[in-house]
């Protein structure tokens, strides 16, 4: 299957593409039902907040503030459900820090939970820097169970603990191989949520699989989008509401990460150590662990090794066999052989057959299908899919950072961004390496509240070079003395030049990643991308609608648009019915989500946010 | 002085001296990092640097013709950058070629002897390829369509260098006639074919002003709209790419920043229509700021406030011929003499001839003087990657006549 691409097509069809399914879907409504792209149901688990919804604390998901009637009947859901269930031991708990107004209540309290210790093990996770313990990094120091409360010393003196987090004495009801250790300090101002629901059942993305031509470029591809994503998440960031309170996170990333965190007591480093592979630092979901570097023939080093430096556990029985007897290069057998640290909860029988002869049982699977579900089974910020002779799809890369928005102009801008800024990643052979640590922690201030205009990212200064291993050289003969370019009026400020042109990364706001700054020397995103355009030859018109797709991408990243979250945020706030304690009653959610309605249908202008 | 470099500079060049630069691929350079293609003229200034310094300074690789006294100085890092076409891809080079003020013959129009010369060069650079599309920006109708229609103001407006001192050939604005001046005697280079074919080359020349009725193009009357949109200064260039294209070495060719008066009289004038036309997008239009460029990605129906009547003429025109619309945002004066004179110098290029030039007499060689320019990019277009992209330009000095060397005696010995 030979696939072509056309920049054309990608500036003219997909909106149309998007429109069209909206349509499709919007015919099948009922006359009082409306269609929203938006990633969370802002109510989702407060109290009640549908009609007809069933009661909480059912088998299936043990959740204390969802009902079973949440979860679609197909058994696949229901077996993932479960299986996460059992493999952690109990029920995970994801917490987000509450958005502190100026009539909250503080410190935050979440009374969706209920204390009952026989009901459900209410074990509450929270890292002691607000972030959710599931997600944590290295900081997060493993506690044994007797010290559970001297482990409360972390944090900030807790005098009112929550009294959700009382039964810290131990459960009752789950089996007590797994789960007789209490989890790290409970909760600082969190909201709580309880259940996988809010991160696979719920939480949306705007994934973006583009296909490579061989493995060597989906590496590159893979590499090069990686230290990106942290950027897009800030750009894109749509979920400031979570269970009817404001939260302190404008981005759904680290709840979706933690809602699905099926690592056992072991894993995440509260039990010793005894029958899992290893210490396992994030959450099945969550940002990539290692590169997976340039392939070895093209002597790109761009590369190095010290941009790996995240710990990871990795299965060393498959990493031998992949390095030893099989050959492949140690950062991609490093790679595949993370993922199965993993398991997955459920496959179908066909899968689990015996290996026979492919004319006997034609639906037997020869390993493709089963190896794409370990790569489905931990979901990362760029994920490299392997080739599936079945679909005749070769090597892809999915992007998964962004959240959807509102509007298909708005998520087909930022899809056509993402497709051009690979195509110039691989035309022009750009290096944004940053060193993983760096990576997460963009990805940390990515998530907070307005980021977009606020926060500094950690970015590549000089994205031409690197290529021959050192930080400024691109790979070729190095100029000498006075050379050409510093007679031909390149303005650079000459004092802190030498000392700018040394830093391989600086801290830059997202208008300056983008659009370029001159005080760092940086060229920005968006003028690579434009420079790459002229040269695809596009019919005028064409080119036009694509330039004015990226203008409304550049104008989110200079903060004249603002995202849909502080859009969000704003109308809460200004909405009469608000009382300023980071509640979110349905009233104003309601009217909440017919504005937005409005605004989709083009009923209601917002200059602000699309303009 | 060696021997073999006597051996060398005794015979005297019957040509003028012309250098021939090729930049390194963009793609890959050192240099893409300082100017963007938004600003290509000085992206081509720069390239131009970086290329001449690493030829010229850091290590040689340039190559001189004793025949045609012509000094290439070749890609430092792909000395022939052939193409490689690897699976099922298939390139795509466009080439768009500026034809500078200083590309005219003894007519003062453009030659097209320049456009050959730049095909080879091409055709050197990458390999044997067909060329899918070719623009040809004549310089003086893209420096003219930034000014008011009046002809004095464009001939007044891409006046060129101060560099070249007393004989700028400063690009005739749209006027066919001009005074003679003393460069314009035949000289041994300017003697082309064009004179040889002297009658039939300025058989098209007889339209006069007076006639303007009966050229198309023109139908608003009047002096100033016939000498702006009057193509027949460059029907010897587009009859060469007529040509190409009916040989198969360019499939598709095309003009840049013409106006509709001009295609009509192009098409009038030669027969044929181009395939494409080009137009000059300001890439301030669309700035962040700009309250009146919307932001959605709507159709293309709607107009936009940088959109000028003239635009839409155009396109509307276009649409109705079939010819395709398409936009850069290249500067209208890609490389001035001067800035081709300030690298010249910089790198002592006239120092890397091997030959010494003597003019004959009564005569004198003037400054090099770039002729043109041309911009090739290599796209594998069902991928949307771009291979290579690069800059080759021509430079050439003229053996111009020189009063004060005429030998005092009037009779010559």
């Amino acid at each position: 299957v030979l696939r072509t691409f056309s920049v054309a097509r990608l500036a003219l069809e997909i909106r149309e593409c998007l429109a069209a399914r909206r349509r499709l879907l919007k015919t099948q409504l009922r006359p009082d039902e409306m269609l929203l792209t938006v990633n969370q149901f802002p109510l989702l688990g407060a109290g009640t907040y549908v009609d007809d919804q069933g009661p909480p604390n059912g088998p299936l998901l043990r959740s204390q503030i969802l009902s079973d009637s949440c979860l679609n009947p197909a058994p696949q859901f229901a077996l993932e459900i479960q299986g996460i269930y059992d493999r952690r031991g109990l029920v995970p708990h994801t917490g987000v820090p509450a958005f502190r107004d100026t009539h909250t209540q503080w410190p935050f309290v979440d009374h969706g939970l209920s204390d009952d210790p026989g009901s459900a093990p209410a074990q509450l996770s929270c890292g002691e820097n607000g972030r959710d313990s599931a997600c944590s990094m290295a900081d997060a120091t493993p506690v044994p169970p007797a010290a559970a409360a001297a482990a409360a010393t972390t944090t900030e003196s807790d005098s009112q603990a929550p009294p959700t987090s009382a039964p810290q004495k131990g459960p009752s009801a789950p089996p007590p191989s797994r789960s007789a250790a209490a989890d790290p300090p409970p909760n600082k101002n969190c909201v709580l949520l309880d259940s996988p629901l809010f991160g696979i059942g719920s939480g949306g993305v705007l994934r973006i699989t583009m296909c490579a031509a061989d493995l060597d470029e989906a590496r590159i591809l893979h590499d090069q989008l990686a230290p990106i994503s942290a950027v897009m998440a800030a750009l894109t960031a749509a979920t400031p509401i979570v269970k009817g309170y404001l939260t302190d996170r404008d981005c759904y990333w680290d709840v979706q990460c933690g809602a699905v965190d099926d690592r056992t007591a072991q894993e995440r480093g509260i039990a010793p150590l005894t029958t899992a592979k290893g210490i396992l630092r994030k959450s099945r979901y969550g940002t990539i662990d290692t590169y997976t570097g340039p392939a070895v023939s093209t002597a790109d080093l761009a590369f190095r090794k010290q941009y790996n430096d995240c710990q990871f556990t990795y299965d060393k029985d498959s990493y031998w066999k992949m390095k030893e007897d099989v050959g492949i290069d140690q950062l991609l057998a490093l790679h595949v052989s993370r993922l199965f640290v993993r398991d997955i909860h459920y496959a179908p029988e066909r899968l689990l057959s015996k290996a026979g002869r492919k004319d006997k049982d034609p639906h037997r699977s020869d390993g493709q299908e089963h190896f794409k579900r370990f790569v489905g089974c931990s979901r990362q910020n760029v994920c490299l899919l392997p080739p599936n002779t079945a679909t005749g799809s070769g090597w892809e890369i999915g992007f998964m950072s962004l959240e959807v928005q509102l509007t298909d102009a708005e998520n087909a801008a930022f899809i056509t961004f993402i497709v051009l800024l690979s195509r110039v990643i691989l035309s022009y052979r750009l290096n944004l390496y940053l060193p993983i640590s760096l990576m997460d922690q963009n990805m940390a201030r990515a998530q907070k509240v307005n980021a977009v205009r606020d926060q500094l990212f950690y970015f590549r200064r000089d994205v031409f070079g690197g290529r021959d291993g050192k930080s400024n050289g691109s790979g070729r003969i190095s100029r000498r003395g006075n050379s050409g370019g510093s007679r031909h009026a390149t303005s650079q400020p000459a004092n802190n030049a030498s000392q700018l042109e040394k830093a391989e990364y600086v801290e830059l706001t997202i208008d300056e990643i983008l659009n370029g700054s001159k005080t760092y020397g940086v060229t920005g995103i968006m003028n690579i991308i434009y420079s790459y355009i002229p040269t695809m030859h596009l019919e005028y018109e064409v080119e036009q609608a694509l330039r004015r797709q990226l203008l409304l991408v550049r104008r989110r990243a200079s903060g004249k648009l603002c995202t849909l979250a502080t859009w969000m945020r704003n109308f809460v706030r200004s909405h009469p019915e608000y009382r300023h304690d980071s509640v979110v009653s349905p009233a104003i959610n309601y009217d909440m989500l017919c504005a937005m309605n409005d605004i989709e249908e083009g009923r209601r202008p917002a200059p602000e946010l699309l303009r | 002085m060696t021997r073999r470099r006597l051996a060398i500079t005794e015979k005297v060049p019957t040509t003028p001296r012309k250098v021939v630069v090729y930049t390194d691929n963009l793609m890959t350079s050192n240099g893409v990092r300082n100017a963007t293609a938004q600003e290509s003229d000085k992206e081509l200034e720069y390239a131009l640097g970086d290329t001449l310094n690493t030829a010229l300074v850091i290590s040689t690789s340039y190559r001189f013709d004793p025949e045609l006294n012509m000094l290439e100085i070749l890609d430092p890092h792909n000395p022939r950058n052939h193409i490689e076409v690897k699976g099922l891809t298939d390139y795509q080079v466009s080439v768009k070629l500026f034809i500078l003020p200083a590309a005219v013959d003894v007519n003062r129009r453009p030659s097209p002897l320049y456009v050959k010369q730049a095909l080879t060069c091409i055709r050197k650079q990458l390999g044997a390829v067909t060329i899918e599309e070719l623009f040809v920006s004549f310089a003086d109708v893209s420096a003219g369509r930034d000014s008011a229609t009046a002809p004095e103001a464009a001939a007044a407006a891409t006046a060129t260098s101060p560099g070249a001192a007393v004989l700028t050939n400063g690009s005739a604005g749209s006027l066919p006639l001009h005074p003679q001046e003393p460069d314009q005697l035949p000289t041994r280079r300017n003697r082309s074919r064009d004179d040889r074919r002297g009658h039939k080359a300025r058989g098209l020349d007889r339209r006069r002003p007076g006639e303007a009725g009966e050229v198309p193009g023109n139908g608003d009357g009047g002096n100033d709209d016939f000498e702006a949109s009057d193509m027949s200064r460059y029907l010897k260039i587009w009859r060469l790419l007529s040509h190409l294209k009916a040989e198969g070495h360019v499939t598709r060719i095309g003009i840049c920043d013409a106006t509709k008066q001009q295609l009509e009289n192009l098409h009038w004038l030669s027969g044929v229509m181009p395939d494409m036309v080009q137009i000059r997008v300001d890439d301030s239009q669309l700035s962040v700021d700009d309250e009146s460029a919307t932001g959605e990605a709507d159709g293309p129906s709607d107009a936009r406030a940088g959109d000028s009547d003239a635009s839409r003429e155009l396109r509307e025109y276009a649409l109705a011929h079939k010819i395709s619309v398409r936009s850069h945002s290249d500067a209208p004066k890609m490389l001035t003499n001067a800035n081709f004179q300030t690298l010249a110098a910089d790198y002592r290029i006239n120092e890397r001839f091997p030959t010494t030039e003597v003019p004959p007499e009564g005569y004198r060689i003037d400054l090099m003087r770039p002729r043109w320019v041309a911009n090739y990019n290599v796209a594998l277009r069902n991928r949307g990657l771009v291979a290579n992209r690069g800059y080759i330009v021509m430079a050439s000095s003229d053996c111009v006549l020189d009063p004060n060397r005429v030998s005092r005696f009037a009779y010559p010995s």
